[in-house]
Protein backbone atom coordinates (compact mmCIF):
# COMPACT_ATOMS: atom_id res chain seq x y z
CA UNK A 1 0.00 0.00 0.00
CA UNK A 2 1.64 3.23 -0.75
CA UNK A 3 1.83 5.60 2.34
CA UNK A 4 3.74 8.05 0.87
CA UNK A 5 1.22 11.23 1.42
CA UNK A 6 1.92 10.27 5.09
CA UNK A 7 5.37 10.29 5.55
CA UNK A 8 7.41 13.84 6.54
CA UNK A 9 10.10 15.37 4.69
CA UNK A 10 12.15 13.70 8.15
CA UNK A 11 10.62 10.88 7.76
CA UNK A 12 11.64 11.00 4.15
CA UNK A 13 15.22 11.84 4.65
CA UNK A 14 15.49 9.12 7.66
CA UNK A 15 14.03 6.53 4.32
CA UNK A 16 17.31 8.07 2.33
CA UNK A 17 19.93 7.91 5.04
CA UNK A 18 19.01 4.37 5.89
CA UNK A 19 19.57 3.72 2.29
CA UNK A 20 22.75 5.49 2.03
CA UNK A 21 24.55 3.25 5.62
CA UNK A 22 23.46 0.57 3.39
CA UNK A 23 25.31 1.36 0.33
CA UNK A 24 28.28 2.65 2.16
CA UNK A 25 27.79 -1.08 4.26
CA UNK A 26 27.63 -3.12 1.09
CA UNK A 27 30.45 -1.18 -0.49
CA UNK A 28 32.74 -1.45 2.47
CA UNK A 29 31.48 -5.12 3.03
CA UNK A 30 32.42 -6.10 -0.66
CA UNK A 31 36.22 -5.32 -0.30
CA UNK A 32 36.88 -8.38 0.86
CA UNK A 33 34.06 -10.51 -0.09
CA UNK A 34 33.32 -13.20 -2.67
CA UNK A 35 32.65 -11.43 -6.32
CA UNK A 36 29.21 -12.97 -6.89
CA UNK A 37 28.25 -10.70 -3.87
CA UNK A 38 28.30 -7.78 -5.71
CA UNK A 39 25.41 -8.34 -8.31
CA UNK A 40 23.21 -9.13 -5.20
CA UNK A 41 24.50 -6.43 -2.94
CA UNK A 42 23.33 -4.14 -5.89
CA UNK A 43 19.90 -6.03 -6.77
CA UNK A 44 19.01 -5.49 -2.76
CA UNK A 45 20.28 -1.88 -3.07
CA UNK A 46 18.08 -1.22 -6.30
CA UNK A 47 14.96 -3.04 -4.39
CA UNK A 48 14.91 -1.00 -1.54
CA UNK A 49 15.58 2.01 -3.56
CA UNK A 50 12.37 1.04 -5.24
CA UNK A 51 10.73 0.60 -2.24
CA UNK A 52 11.75 4.52 -1.41
CA UNK A 53 10.40 5.61 -4.42
CA UNK A 54 6.81 3.73 -3.80
CA UNK A 55 7.13 4.90 -0.10
CA UNK A 56 7.29 8.60 -1.23
CA UNK A 57 5.17 8.29 -4.03
CA UNK A 58 7.56 8.90 -6.65
CA UNK A 59 6.74 5.02 -8.13
CA UNK A 60 4.45 4.20 -11.69
CA UNK A 61 3.15 1.21 -12.78
CA UNK A 62 6.64 0.36 -14.39
CA UNK A 63 9.11 0.28 -11.36
CA UNK A 64 6.30 -1.10 -9.26
CA UNK A 65 6.33 -4.25 -11.57
CA UNK A 66 10.09 -4.35 -11.24
CA UNK A 67 10.06 -3.75 -7.80
CA UNK A 68 7.25 -6.87 -7.44
CA UNK A 69 9.84 -8.89 -9.93
CA UNK A 70 12.29 -8.47 -7.55
CA UNK A 71 10.40 -9.22 -4.62
CA UNK A 72 9.19 -12.73 -6.03
CA UNK A 73 12.27 -13.60 -7.78
CA UNK A 74 15.30 -12.42 -5.70
CA UNK A 75 15.35 -15.43 -3.81
CA UNK A 76 16.29 -17.56 -6.87
CA UNK A 77 18.38 -15.16 -8.18
CA UNK A 78 20.45 -14.95 -4.74
CA UNK A 79 20.86 -18.82 -5.39
CA UNK A 80 21.71 -19.14 -9.12
CA UNK A 81 24.57 -17.05 -11.06
CA UNK A 82 22.99 -17.77 -14.41
CA UNK A 83 19.59 -16.90 -13.16
CA UNK A 84 20.36 -14.08 -12.19
CA UNK A 85 22.40 -12.88 -15.27
CA UNK A 86 19.78 -13.50 -17.29
CA UNK A 87 17.41 -11.33 -15.23
CA UNK A 88 19.78 -8.26 -15.13
CA UNK A 89 20.41 -8.67 -18.52
CA UNK A 90 16.64 -8.61 -19.68
CA UNK A 91 16.10 -5.68 -16.60
CA UNK A 92 18.56 -3.96 -18.32
CA UNK A 93 17.15 -4.23 -22.09
CA UNK A 94 13.94 -3.38 -20.40
CA UNK A 95 15.54 -0.07 -18.66
CA UNK A 96 16.92 0.55 -22.17
CA UNK A 97 13.37 0.66 -23.93
CA UNK A 98 11.53 2.34 -21.33
CA UNK A 99 14.70 5.00 -20.95
CA UNK A 100 13.97 5.63 -25.00
CA UNK A 101 10.34 5.95 -24.58
CA UNK A 102 11.16 8.89 -22.34
CA UNK A 103 13.69 11.02 -24.59
CA UNK B 1 14.17 -34.06 16.81
CA UNK B 2 16.30 -36.55 16.47
CA UNK B 3 19.87 -34.69 16.39
CA UNK B 4 21.29 -36.20 12.72
CA UNK B 5 17.51 -35.46 11.40
CA UNK B 6 18.50 -31.60 13.00
CA UNK B 7 21.96 -31.82 11.44
CA UNK B 8 20.90 -32.43 7.62
CA UNK B 9 17.41 -30.37 8.09
CA UNK B 10 18.62 -27.22 8.61
CA UNK B 11 18.80 -24.44 6.40
CA UNK B 12 19.99 -20.43 5.88
CA UNK B 13 16.72 -19.26 6.15
CA UNK B 14 16.71 -16.01 4.69
CA UNK B 15 12.36 -14.90 4.42
CA UNK B 16 10.68 -14.86 7.74
CA UNK B 17 7.19 -14.90 8.86
CA UNK B 18 6.03 -11.79 10.89
CA UNK B 19 5.51 -13.86 14.30
CA UNK B 20 7.15 -13.16 17.44
CA UNK B 21 9.66 -14.96 18.99
CA UNK B 22 8.77 -16.00 22.76
CA UNK B 23 11.55 -14.37 24.65
CA UNK B 24 11.99 -17.40 26.59
CA UNK B 25 12.91 -19.82 23.59
CA UNK B 26 15.29 -17.11 22.79
CA UNK B 27 16.79 -17.33 26.21
CA UNK B 28 16.75 -21.35 25.66
CA UNK B 29 18.85 -21.02 22.22
CA UNK B 30 21.66 -18.88 23.66
CA UNK B 31 21.62 -21.01 26.79
CA UNK B 32 22.18 -24.20 24.05
CA UNK B 33 25.18 -21.60 22.39
CA UNK B 34 27.31 -21.82 25.78
CA UNK B 35 27.24 -25.51 26.07
CA UNK B 36 29.45 -25.61 23.32
CA UNK B 37 33.01 -26.82 23.29
CA UNK B 38 35.85 -23.93 24.03
CA UNK B 39 39.16 -24.17 24.60
CA UNK B 40 40.53 -24.24 28.21
CA UNK B 41 36.66 -23.13 28.69
CA UNK B 42 37.77 -19.52 28.25
CA UNK B 43 34.33 -19.09 26.86
CA UNK B 44 35.22 -15.82 24.97
CA UNK B 45 31.66 -15.54 23.35
CA UNK B 46 29.78 -12.74 24.35
CA UNK B 47 25.85 -12.70 22.91
CA UNK B 48 23.81 -9.74 22.36
CA UNK B 49 20.22 -10.31 21.57
CA UNK B 50 18.08 -7.98 19.95
CA UNK B 51 14.14 -8.02 19.59
CA UNK B 52 13.71 -4.40 19.72
CA UNK B 53 12.28 -3.10 16.30
CA UNK B 54 14.52 0.27 15.81
CA UNK B 55 17.23 -1.66 16.72
CA UNK B 56 16.81 -4.30 14.20
CA UNK B 57 15.84 -2.01 11.82
CA UNK B 58 19.05 -0.20 12.14
CA UNK B 59 21.44 -3.27 12.54
CA UNK B 60 19.76 -4.57 9.24
CA UNK B 61 19.87 -1.04 7.77
CA UNK B 62 24.11 -2.26 8.19
CA UNK B 63 23.82 -5.53 7.20
CA UNK B 64 23.66 -6.40 3.62
CA UNK B 65 23.69 -9.82 4.18
CA UNK B 66 20.55 -9.86 5.99
CA UNK B 67 18.09 -10.19 3.25
CA UNK B 68 14.81 -10.98 4.33
CA UNK B 69 13.20 -9.18 7.83
CA UNK B 70 13.87 -11.61 10.59
CA UNK B 71 12.25 -10.90 13.97
CA UNK B 72 15.57 -11.47 16.11
CA UNK B 73 19.27 -10.98 15.82
CA UNK B 74 21.60 -12.36 18.07
CA UNK B 75 24.72 -10.40 17.61
CA UNK B 76 27.45 -13.09 18.15
CA UNK B 77 30.61 -11.48 19.42
CA UNK B 78 34.38 -12.29 20.82
CA UNK B 79 35.09 -10.66 23.92
CA UNK B 80 38.92 -10.05 23.72
CA UNK B 81 39.70 -10.11 27.86
CA UNK B 82 38.46 -12.88 27.68
CA UNK B 83 40.68 -14.13 24.94
CA UNK B 84 44.06 -13.45 26.82
CA UNK B 85 43.04 -16.11 29.04
CA UNK B 86 44.40 -18.27 26.15
CA UNK B 87 47.62 -17.49 26.92
CA UNK B 88 49.03 -17.86 23.80
CA UNK B 89 50.35 -15.41 21.44
CA UNK B 90 49.32 -16.05 17.91
CA UNK B 91 46.72 -18.73 18.14
CA UNK B 92 44.26 -16.89 20.92
CA UNK B 93 42.28 -15.31 18.35
CA UNK B 94 42.10 -18.50 16.15
CA UNK B 95 40.51 -20.53 19.09
CA UNK B 96 38.09 -17.29 20.10
CA UNK B 97 36.90 -17.81 16.28
CA UNK B 98 36.51 -21.75 16.62
CA UNK B 99 34.85 -21.77 19.59
CA UNK B 100 32.37 -19.30 18.79
CA UNK B 101 31.42 -20.72 15.77
CA UNK B 102 30.76 -24.14 17.81
CA UNK B 103 28.57 -22.35 20.16
CA UNK B 104 26.94 -20.25 16.84
CA UNK B 105 26.33 -23.79 15.45
CA UNK B 106 24.67 -24.75 18.75
CA UNK B 107 22.83 -21.61 18.63
CA UNK B 108 21.22 -22.63 15.05
CA UNK B 109 20.33 -26.47 15.92
CA UNK B 110 18.42 -24.99 19.20
CA UNK B 111 16.62 -22.63 16.99
CA UNK B 112 15.42 -25.63 15.09
CA UNK B 113 14.05 -27.69 17.81
CA UNK B 114 11.92 -24.68 17.79
CA UNK B 115 10.87 -24.66 14.54
CA UNK B 116 12.75 -21.37 14.33
CA UNK B 117 14.43 -20.58 11.05
CA UNK B 118 18.22 -19.11 11.27
CA UNK B 119 20.72 -17.79 8.93
CA UNK B 120 23.94 -16.52 10.07
CA UNK B 121 25.46 -13.34 8.10
CA UNK B 122 29.03 -12.12 8.18
CA UNK B 123 28.20 -9.55 5.32
CA UNK B 124 27.86 -6.66 7.98
CA UNK B 125 29.15 -3.52 8.77
CA UNK B 126 31.33 -4.75 12.18
CA UNK B 127 31.88 -1.18 13.36
CA UNK B 128 28.48 0.29 12.72
CA UNK B 129 26.81 -2.36 14.25
CA UNK B 130 29.39 -2.54 17.57
CA UNK B 131 28.70 1.29 17.54
CA UNK B 132 24.74 0.91 17.62
CA UNK B 133 24.62 -1.23 20.74
CA UNK B 134 27.28 0.42 22.28
CA UNK B 135 29.57 -2.62 22.70
CA UNK B 136 33.02 -1.93 24.33
CA UNK B 137 35.73 -1.85 22.49
CA UNK B 138 36.94 -5.18 24.18
CA UNK B 139 33.69 -7.00 22.72
CA UNK B 140 33.80 -6.88 18.99
CA UNK B 141 30.74 -8.87 16.86
CA UNK B 142 31.61 -11.03 14.46
CA UNK B 143 28.70 -12.93 13.49
CA UNK B 144 25.03 -12.18 13.15
CA UNK B 145 22.00 -15.11 13.34
CA UNK B 146 18.82 -13.87 11.86
CA UNK B 147 15.75 -15.40 13.46
CA UNK B 148 11.89 -15.93 12.69
CA UNK B 149 9.88 -18.54 11.61
CA UNK B 150 10.48 -19.52 8.31
CA UNK B 151 8.44 -17.68 5.66
CA UNK B 152 10.94 -19.95 2.74
CA UNK B 153 13.06 -22.95 3.44
CA UNK B 154 15.45 -23.06 0.84
CA UNK B 155 15.92 -26.69 -0.56
CA UNK B 156 19.41 -28.44 0.73
CA UNK B 157 22.24 -27.50 -1.73
CA UNK B 158 24.35 -30.38 -3.28
CA UNK B 159 27.06 -31.80 -0.70
CA UNK B 160 30.61 -33.28 -2.34
CA UNK B 161 30.34 -37.06 -2.14
CA UNK B 162 31.93 -38.14 1.57
CA UNK B 163 34.86 -39.67 -0.53
CA UNK B 164 36.08 -36.53 -1.22
CA UNK B 165 36.24 -34.73 1.66
CA UNK B 166 36.80 -38.08 4.24
CA UNK B 167 39.55 -40.69 3.65
CA UNK B 168 40.14 -43.39 6.53
CA UNK B 169 43.38 -43.94 8.24
CA UNK B 170 45.45 -41.48 5.97
CA UNK B 171 45.51 -39.34 3.01
CA UNK B 172 45.10 -41.52 0.53
CA UNK B 173 43.28 -44.09 2.53
CA UNK B 174 44.02 -47.72 2.65
CA UNK B 175 44.87 -49.79 -0.63
CA UNK B 176 43.68 -53.06 -1.62
CA UNK B 177 40.98 -53.22 1.09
Amino acid sequence: MNKSHELSKDEIKKCFLSYICYLFSAAYGLIKEPKAYGPIRLLCAAEKLLEILKEINLTDDYLENLLLSINEKKDELLSDGVKMEKFLEEVSLNLAVKLKEQA
Amino acid sequence: MELLEALKKRRSVRFFKDTDIDKTKIQSILEAATWAPTAGNVQPWFFVAVTEKNILANIKTFSPGIIGVPKAVIVACIDYERVKQFNISDESELLATIDLSMACQNLMLAALEYGIGTCAVRSFNQVAVAKILDLPETIKPQLLIALGYPAKVPPAPPKLPLNEVVQYEKYGGIENE
